[in-house]
């Protein structure tokens, strides 16, 4: 329980925002190295196989592992975040001192190297074997670092080629993780520079086993690898979604059933069982087209994010839960509990205060 | 040695050297168009030495080697009228040149026959980082901007009897009428494309694609399939909520405000190869850009509409290209 800690900001500065489209629209790689990051079995003396040299990629490859990258860091399920007040891994100094100025090779290697010792020591015996690329890049003509952990579907190692006395994988070997579906398991986090500050980052994390974040061990292993925690704490993201969606719906939707049917969605996404919610599903999912984009405007005003949080109902439980009333004719009744005051219980009748709008 | 001997020599040495000035003012305009975001091609010749060679045979003495206005020419072709002065405008602002010359003004409006916008002496300024290269007293073009009909007048009448008008003079007045009027009636369809393209602007298909037409031609030159883009659009309308104009408008603004993202995609796209099967077939369509904006706006219900026409694989190249998950 302990790495959940990692989930929860740290106070003060906050700078950080999500990785956009038009980053990764624009990102240029410039440097690729592969480390083989293998299971961390207890007793045993298996360690990371580490490359000595940075992996020829071809422009090619440079366009795979950007759409790679697209499709997880733009995804409904990417979240922002931001590096910790004091992490226990070295990422974030890594972070900053790489896109402070040009990236030299050797302090690429000599880093990715540490960081892959750092993701092996932190992975329990339950987390699968992988390679750690990590990528020197620029996006929009920022630097930026990009992790991704990648976990192959058959589990079969690779084994590194000698260049000259030293070790690199070559992308010919990796091709089936980038060309084919044959990579189960894809974490990846990227960082952007936006400024001279230690804090001024673009920065998001993705996983495509898409509730890992949130509920499971694995998830707690990668973000306390990055050294970072979610951008916003998820009972604040929860609460701000709804007490937004609520006050769009007071001042914004004239049509009662229209504003009935949204709310309902809204209680129902929020008491299942899902761990994640995704803002962008919501609004795909139950607002009508012609109020997709001015709710989305609303939530950018009100500072809500429209990237996926994990869910924490912590502080609006009450207002989540409803009051039934059934009656001896076989009658019933159900409202939000923190309006319940409206029924009014008598002897032999109940007098609900409010008006109808419509019949089910 | 005859001068024109000479003319021939110096011709054969020094020729390269001002197809290179050529060049150089051809990038420099062809960079400097590209905002305005209309289709254009522009080019550039050097005189060969047998032309270089029967222009002074004919103009001298009126010119020697040194004072011919047309050792390098240059031409920009457009595709409307109404974009000609835009262009000339937008040229003038780079270099240093004599006062454009417009037929229709120094013929008169009787006057029917190859029109078009002739700048001389374009030169670099004194003050060019160029200028040391190919000083402006001795490296100058002659510059032409026309529509693609008055291209097709050009194109038609080059090493034809009816090049220039002394050669007309001296053709039966039967002849000289006809020759007049296909002038007369290549200008008519000249004015008739631009006055179309104005009136058709009125449809809202044509009127977006015209919009993404001034964005596209900003970040490429190649030219699109029009049937294609009716197509397509026309199956992406029921994503364009509202009043078109207002939609319009919008979709104008965020192209702008993503032109350097745009050109980045395309730079990109461009040294992967076009061909590469990963670059979307749509990339040299300008309705790209509508589908980045919708995209960029609601992706799940773009990639509904889309789909019920069109294969997803598609799809995904295009928001791969602009950064976008469909996921």
């Amino acid at each position: 329980m302990k790495d959940r800690i990692s989930f929860l900001p740290s106070p003060g500065k906050r700078t950080f925002s999500v990785i956009t489209s038009d980053d990764l629209a624009t990102l240029i790689i410039r440097r690729v190295i592969f480390h083989e990051v293998p299971r961390n079995i207890k007793k045993s003396s298996v360690r990371p196989n580490l490359s000595d040299l940075e992996t020829d990629v071809t422009d090619q490859h440079k366009y795979h592992l950007q759409k790679k990258l697209t499709r997880v860091i733009n995804s409904k399920y990417a979240y922002a975040i931001q590096f910790q007040d004091a992490p226990t891994s070295p990422l974030p100094g890594y972070v900053r001192e790489l896109t402070k100025s040009d990236c030299k090779s050797e302090s690429f290697i000599a880093a990715s190297r540490d960081l892959a010792n750092q993701l092996f020591d932190r992975q329990n015996g339950t987390a699968s074997a992988g390679l750690l690329c990590t990528v020197d890049a620029v996006a929009g003509g920022r630097a930026a670092m990009i992790f991704m952990k990648l976990e192959r579907e058959n589990g079969a190692q690779l084994h590194p080629i000698g260049v000259e006395g030293k070790k690199t994988f070559t992308m010919n070997m990796l091709d089936d993780l980038f060309l084919t579906d044959g990579t189960k398991l894809f974490k990846a986090a990227m960082f952007v520079r936006t400024g001279k500050g230690d804090d001024d980052f673009r920065a998001t994390v993705c996983d495509d086993q898409l509730n890992v974040l949130s509920s499971g061990d694995v998830a707690a292993y990668w973000m306390s690898f990055l050294g970072c925690s979610m951008e916003v704490a998820p009972r604040v993201a929860t609460q701000r979604f709804f007490d937004s969606t609520l006050e769009f719906l007071s001042n914004s939707v004239a049509d009662s059933v229209v504003k009935s049917e949204i709310y309902e969605a809204l209680q129902t996404e929020l008491r299942s069982q899902k761990a994640t919610f995704s803002p962008q599903s919501f609004i795909s999912e139950h607002v009508p087209p012609e109020l997709k984009s001015v709710f989305r405007e609303h939530l950018k005003t009100e500072g809500v994010p429209l990237t996926a949080f994990s869910k924490d109902v912590t502080d609006i439980k009450g207002r989540l839960k409803r009051r039934a009333y059934e009656t001896s004719k076989g009658g019933f009744i159900s409202v939000p509990e923190e309006i319940a005051d409206i029924v009014e219980i008598h002897p032999n009748d109940i007098l609900v205060k409010d008006s109808v709008l419509k019949v089910k | 040695m005859s001068e024109t001997e000479a003319a021939r020599t110096r011709w054969i040495a020094e020729s390269k050297k001002y197809d290179a000035f050529g060049q150089v003012l051809v990038g420099r305009i062809r960079q400097s168009l590209k905002p305005l975001g209309l289709w254009f091609e522009v080019s550039s010749r050097a005189k060969t030495v047998d032309s270089l060679v029967k222009k002074l045979l004919t103009k001298h003495p009126k010119y020697t080697f040194d004072t011919l206005p047309d050792k390098v020419g240059a031409r920009v072709v457009l595709r409307y009228r109404s974009d000609v002065s835009k262009v000339v405008e937008q040229i003038r602002t780079l270099f240093d040149s004599d006062e454009p010359e417009d037929k229709l003004v120094t013929k008169g409006v009787n006057w029917v026959g190859y029109l078009s916008i002739h700048i001389d002496h374009v030169r670099l300024r004194s003050a060019d980082k160029d200028a040391a290269t190919y000083p402006p007293q001795v490296f100058w073009a002659e510059l032409q901007v026309a529509t693609l009909a008055q291209h097709l007048w050009s194109d038609m009448s080059h090493d034809t009897v009816y090049k220039n008008e002394q050669m007309l003079a001296k053709l039966p007045a039967e002849w000289q009428r006809r020759i007049a009027l296909m002038a007369g009636q290549i200008e008519v369809a000249d004015r008739e494309f631009d006055s179309l393209n104005m009136d058709l602007s009125k449809i809202p298909t044509v009127r977006l694609l015209q919009i993404l037409e001034r964005h596209y031609y900003s970040v490429t030159a190649e030219r699109f399939n029009f049937e294609l883009s009716v197509e397509v659009m026309e199956s992406l309308m029921p994503l364009v909520k509202g009043d078109v104009s207002t939609f319009a408008n919008k979709l104008n603004d965020f192209l702008s405000e993503k032109r350097d993202v745009i050109e980045q995609v395309y730079a990109k796209a461009l040294k992967l190869g076009v061909e590469n099967e990963d670059i979307t077939s749509f990339l040299y369509q300008p309705e790209v850009l509508l589908i980045y904006n919708l995209l960029d706006a609601d992706r799940d219900e773009t990639r509904q509409v889309w789909n019920q026409t069109y294969p997803e694989r598609e799809l995904e190249r295009i928001a791969d290209t602009f950064g976008i998950s469909l996921y």
